[in-house]
């Protein structure tokens, strides 16, 4: 039991060095050798930290070329229409609509077999009366 | 109707999309905020600017197309944005018809002059090996680790984008670390097992 709690506890050490670490690295206060060494093996794996250090040096931000960019936006801003008033609605407007249809449906469908029964067992009192009632 | 960028600066985001519904000046502006974010998405999940530049403008595309039935459901825009950039990343991979195996071509590594071409040649190819490494990842990991390192997010910014806890963030990126330390590990002794000798790559200096 206190061995697991000691690897637990080791485990959030680690993962808040490694985040700690990180956050130091990429504002750029951090990346010295001796930082390592200061940190105490137990808390933060080596490993880890030279590969949060290559992750910094490889995912650096990317420019699009500015050409791509305002081409792109011209033509976004050209083909944006404004909606009809007479546009297809929006799928949440027809959901609504197919609920209200399959709601009454269903509520037809209730009623018919609800008369449907009243009528059947009408038509069955009726036919035991003609046979009760004397030739 | 406002219709500068400075006006839309005092809208929330939620007053800009709604607007951007009706007006192209608003969805150029929320088009200028998340670009350079989308791209940078796209470009670490192809490895290539030719189809980050397609698959970008398609992302845009489709988000105009379909912004009229845009409801806010408390999640950041963006995470809808990204939403549409992995769909069409997935189709792209499926497309391509072979695993999601960055091509390297246009991945350069920062370089120091004082390095050796010995030195550069050694970390372009820890580079290509990261990258690759990273690919192998779920696309929830890749995209935690290019908001964390690309966009520079904090883990509060993170966590909104993702859907997730400040907390959760942390445990996710710990557990990201080490997959893909062992990924690396796998590829990295692939590779010694493999190759015989190490041809210098064609390296592109990044300006």
């Amino acid at each position: 039991m206190d061995t697991n709690r000691q690897h637990t506890e080791s485990y959030k050490d680690s993962m808040q060095m490694a985040d700690e670490f990180t956050e130091e690295l990429l504002l750029g206060q951090a990346g010295t050798e001796s930082y390592g060494v200061a940190v105490d093996n137990s808390l933060l794996d080596w490993s880890l930290a030279q590969l949060i250090r290559d992750l910094s040096e490889t995912l650096l931000p990317i420019e699009p070329s500015t050409a791509f960019v305002e081409d792109l936006k011209e033509r976004l801003i050209a083909s944006h229409v404004q909606p009809a008033e007479h546009e297809k609605p929006s799928p949440q407007v027809r959901g609504q609509w197919i609920r209200t249809v399959m709601s009454m449906f269903t509520i037809i469908g209730i009623a018919s077999r609800v008369i449907g029964a009243v009528v059947l067992l009408t038509a069955i009192l009726l036919k035991r009366r003609r046979q009760a009632s004397p030739a | 109707m406002p219709k500068d960028s400075n006006s839309f600066a005092d809208l929330s985001e939620s007053e800009l999309v709604e607007q951007a519904k009706t007006d192209p000046a608003a969805f150029g502006e929320l088009y200028e905020r998340y670009i350079k974010r989308i791209y940078n998405y796209i470009f670490y999940r192809t490895g290539n600017h030719h189809d980050a530049e397609d698959l970008s403008a398609r992302v845009f595309a489709r988000a105009l197309q379909h912004i009229p039935g845009y409801v806010d459901r408390g999640v950041p825009f963006s995470a809808w944005l990204y939403r549409i950039a992995h769909n069409l990343i997935v189709n792209w991979h499926r497309d391509r018809g072979r695993r999601k195996i960055l091509p390297l071509d246009e991945m350069v590594v920062s370089t120091l002059h004082s390095d050796s071409p010995e030195r550069l040649a050694e970390r372009q190819e820890e580079h290509d090996i990261l990258l690759k490494a990273i690919s192998y990842l779920p696309e929830e990991r890749q995209r935690l680790l290019i908001l964390k390192f690309v966009e520079r997010l904090s883990n509060a910014d993170i966590g909104e984008a993702m859907g997730r806890s400040e907390g959760a963030v942390k445990s996710l990126y710990h557990r990201t670390l080490i997959s893909l330390r062992d990924e690396y590990e796998r590829i990295q002794q692939g590779r010694d097992q493999n190759a015989p000798r190490l041809r210098l790559p064609r390296l592109r200096r990044k300006q």
